[in-house]
Parts: structure tokens; sequence; C-alpha cells
């Protein structure tokens, strides 16, 4: 463990609910999505996640956490949603329980996914109104870039353009390995 | 081998039409748009890596949607209840495994739902004939003390029927319709709710009772742990944690479930939470909480949700911020309200 996650988990040893505030909110929408891409469903990945948390709080005293807190968070979310897969043997799961049996140690693309996913969505929220709201309009709510035009009254050229802006911004603030490992894995 | 594709320092930009590319990723490109593009992508595999990861940042900006979805200090919420509580169970049986197990955990506050079936309703037990009073909550809520300093809220047409003074050994108390307790601390006196059909067993604690249900009893803990039994059977009963709910139904006995409700105190709070809540569901608990006949009408698409906090406010205000977000029209008649798609 490093420092920071030393000192964090002492607190949390000590029963002090705020660390665990400050742990479960800077992991939790992260592992909600990691765990969505297991299961399938966000409502699911977020139960399973919660119970993780509530889990890893009850058992403070004797987790032995070798590497990062969040590796062994990351562990814990991947062996719980296989759990839950494993109750849920009814047929429309099948799939993905033969797809999701991946072991841990080689599960390495979803987690990547799910923290570009999260560095994508930071960056949303920072990019400039008028941008911000085009580039979600035609991402988040599936308009297309005609209709978007219409509906802010401006031309498609200038939603285009914005929509072009919001991606240059993003590549900029992207990790470029982040990036390239996807791309080699979407190869695969 | 990114690091040559920033935006200073890289010259085959300037070949492709930026407009061009995002109309090539949003599907709106023509035939010869696309074919323009693909000679780009061909013409330098530098150009194919780069759209490729134009093409991951499109896929995975559609994707960061979910995280729009996720409500983290909510979810917090939910996950700081169950720590709360656990931990607090978790002190007070490590203290009593040599001493009375249940009495112990008169120490754990408990709050308690219970759906007494107004047809259960029945004639005042025999020790209660002597001393006993009964306050009945017309028109409003009414708060009360009992005579062990336990407080108890009734909300609009509860009855409850208590003792001037407790027994030695229990404090029994019966109650039609609704009612939210918070029951002092007395290890040696536990305190029991009854109904015809059940038996509430709480020791010092807080719960909620009541009676719209027609044949059920309906227990709902929110912290702490509490016994629900059949009036004539206690040697069957279940043991209800916090989020569990335990319900009497005639005829199919004693089930154990989880509550999902998160507005079955609305009553007392005054507060009514909706995430992403069916347009059905968001009825019921309008009905129930404002004691209210809201229909809706077939013409309504049944998969609207609602998102939203209602705070101490007033029937008319909820509806009207209602139409605000959902394509809807309100009609009042004499007895009803109508809900219907918005023409």
């Amino acid at each position: 463990m490093n420092k920071a996650d030393i000192l964090l988990f002492n607190l949390i040893r000590d029963g002090d609910v705020s660390a665990f505030e400050k742990l479960f909110n800077a992991y939790y929408p992260l592992l909600c999505i990691y765990a969505k891409k297991k299961v399938g469903d966000l409502d699911e990945a977020r139960d399973i996640v919660q119970d993780v948390f509530v889990k890893v709080y009850h058992d403070r005293d004797k987790l032995a956490i070798d590497t990062s807190i969040k590796a062994y968070l990351y562990k814990a979310v991947h062996n719980a949603s296989l759990n839950r897969i494993k109750q849920i043997k009814i047929h429309k799961y099948h799939h993905e329980y033969i797809k999701n049996q991946t072991p841990f140690s080689e599960d390495q693309d979803t987690m990547i996914k799910a923290e570009l996913e999260e560095k994508i969505w930071q960056i949303i929220q920072s990019l400039p109104d008028k941008c911000r709201r085009i580039f979600e309009m035609n991402r988040f709510e599936g308009k297309k870039n005609k209709e978007i035009a219409e509906n802010l009254g401006i031309s498609i050229r200038t939603v285009e353009t914005q929509i072009s802006k919001a991606l240059k911004i993003l590549r900029k603030h992207l990790p470029s390995f982040l990036l390239t490992l996807l791309t080699l894995y979407i190869a695969v | 081998m990114s690091s040559i594709y920033t935006d200073m320092n890289d010259p085959l930009n300037e070949h492709i039409d930026p407009e061009l590319l995002v109309r090539f990723l949003s599907e709106d490109a023509d035939e010869q748009e696309k074919n323009r593009v693909q000679q780009w992508i061909n013409a330098d595999n530098r150009n194919k890596e780069y759209v490729d990861e134009m093409i991951m940042l499109w896929e995975s900006g559609k994707n960061a949607k979910d995280f729009t979805l996720i409500n983290t200090k909510e979810d917090w919420g939910k996950v700081k209840r169950k720590i709360i509580d656990k931990d607090k169970i978790k002190k007070v049986s490590q203290v009593s495994r040599r001493k009375h197990f249940i009495y112990k955990l008169a120490r754990v506050a408990a709050v308690v739902t219970i759906l007494l079936s107004a047809y259960y309703y029945w004639p005042f037990l025999t020790t209660y004939l002597n001393d006993t009073t009964t306050i009945v909550a017309v028109e409003n809520q009414l708060q009360t003390t009992l005579p062990d300093g336990s407080q108890v809220y009734l909300n609009k047409n509860a009855q409850l029927t208590f003792p001037k003074s407790f027994a030695d050994k229990s404090r029994e108390v019966e109650l039609v319709g609704e009612a939210f307790f918070e029951v002092k601390e007395n290890a040696n006196k536990p305190f029991l709710i009854r109904s015809e059909k059940a038996i509430t067993e709480v020791v010092g604690t807080s719960f909620n009772v009541n009676s719209s249900v027609v044949d059920s009893v309906v227990v709902t803990v929110l912290t702490g742990m509490v016994f629900l039994y059949e009036t004539n059977q206690r040697t069957e009963k279940i043991e209800l944690m916090p989020g569990e709910q335990g319900q009497l139904i005639k005829g199919k006995g004693l089930l154990k479930s989880i509550n999902d409700d998160v507005n079955f105190l609305s009553w007392k709070t005054g507060e009514l939470v909706f995430h992403n809540t069916s347009i059905k569901k968001v009825i019921d608990d309008l009905n129930r909480h404002y004691h209210q006949n809201i229909e809706l009408d077939a013409s309504l698409r049944k998969e609207y949700t609602l998102t939203a906090k209602f705070k101490q406010q007033d029937l008319e205000e909820v509806l009207t911020e209602m139409k605000l977000v959902l394509p809807i029209q309100i009609q009042k008649e004499q007895n009803r309200i109508i809900i219907s798609a918005e023409i």
C-alpha cells in the first residue's frame, strides 16, 4: 500500500466513518461502471458495489491489503459480480456467464475501459457549456446532429465544430497510454 | 507513439477536415465523404491509429452516460445506514454472549413499520379493561407520551390503547392504524404491540405501525432487531434485521422480505423521494401520503418515471412540479384526480 492508502485505511480501521465516506466517494462510481460491464445491469451493479463496501467496512479489522485499496476493491467487486452471475442462473444471463468467467488477473481491459469512461465523464463536466451540451445531446441523448442544430437554432456545421472541439479536448487530456492500450484490445 | 498526435505538432490533422471526421463518426457522412476518410486512413498507419483512437473516444463517450445515472450521495446514505446498524448489532452481540441475548438487543434502537389490518380490528385485551387510556387521531396527526416516557406519533385515523401504568414484566399496547414509536430503553420490560393475529416484540426501540392493508400485518425494520410472531403461536417467530420486512398474511403465515419502499415513513417525515420511480408507484405513494384518490388514465404511458424530492409540500405543488417534467395533464373531479397524457 502507498502512504496515502495506509493513512486512510488506519482511520477506517479506527471506525472513522467520514474517512470511509472519502473512500466511497472516490471509487464508488468507477466500481459501479466496472461491475455493470460484468453483470450487464447498472442497478444490479450498484447493489453489488454497495454490498462490497459494507463488507469491507465490516471486516476492516481483518482485511489484509497487500497491493492498493483500489486494486483490492476491484478484485472484491470482480468476485462479487461473478458470484451474482452464478446466482442468477436464468437463461438470459447464460451468455454473460460464460463470457465473464475470466479470472481477475486477465481482466485488465474491463478495468481500463471503466477508468477511461470515468476520465471522459470528468472531462466532459469541465467542457465549456455550449460544447458540453452539444456533446451530451449527441452522445448521451442519442440525438442526430441535424436534430441538435434544430433544437438549438444553430447550423449543423456549428454542431460538428463543437463536437470536434470536445473530441480534441478529450484526447488532449487523456493519458495516451489508455487510448493505445484500448485500441490494442479492440484489435484483438 | 501517440505523442506525435497532439494538436500542436500533428501535420496530418491539417489533411482531414475535423468536421468531416465528426460526420464520419456520427454516421452522417455520405458515400463520397466516407471514401475520403477511408483514403486518409489508408494513406498512413498513423492516420489509422488516430481514427481508431477517435472511435474509441466516441464509443467510450457514449458509455460515459452511465455516470449520470449513479447517485453517489444517495447510495452512500444506504451504505452508511447499513454499516452503522451492523456496527451496533456487532457490539451488542459481542458483549451479550453470556447473558440474555435478546434483552441485550434492547439497547439497539429499532424502527419498525407494522401494518395492522383493519380486518383485524379487535376488542381490547381484557388486561386493559381497567385502567387504560385510548387515544384516537381523528383529523390530524397526534403525539403522546406513554407512562414509561416513550413517545408515540399517531397518523390520521390511528387509535392507541395503553394502561395508565405498565405491568411489571412487559409493556403492552394495542394499535389500530399507523403510528411511529420511540420507546424508552428497558431491558427488563420488553415492548409488545398487539394485534389479533400478530405480536411485534421490541425492547427499547422506535417503530412505526399502520392499519390500512386488509388481511395482513407488515413489520419493517430500519435499525435494530425485532421479532414478529403469531399471537397464538409464540414458538414460530421471525427475526427481522435492518432493511427487512416481516409479514403475516392471513392463510399464508409469516413471510420475510426486503423493504424497498423508501417512502414508508413519509407520513411522519413529510418527505417523499422518487428516483426513477415508475409513475404508478408515484401515484400509489401520493394517494397514501395525501389520503387522495388519484387515478392514472389509460392514455398515459406506463414507462414514465419521476426523479424528485418533495418536502412538506402540499399536493397542489407536487402535481404542478410533476406537470413541468412529465407530459401529463391533471383533471380534478369531485372525489378524484385524473392524470392523463398531455394532448
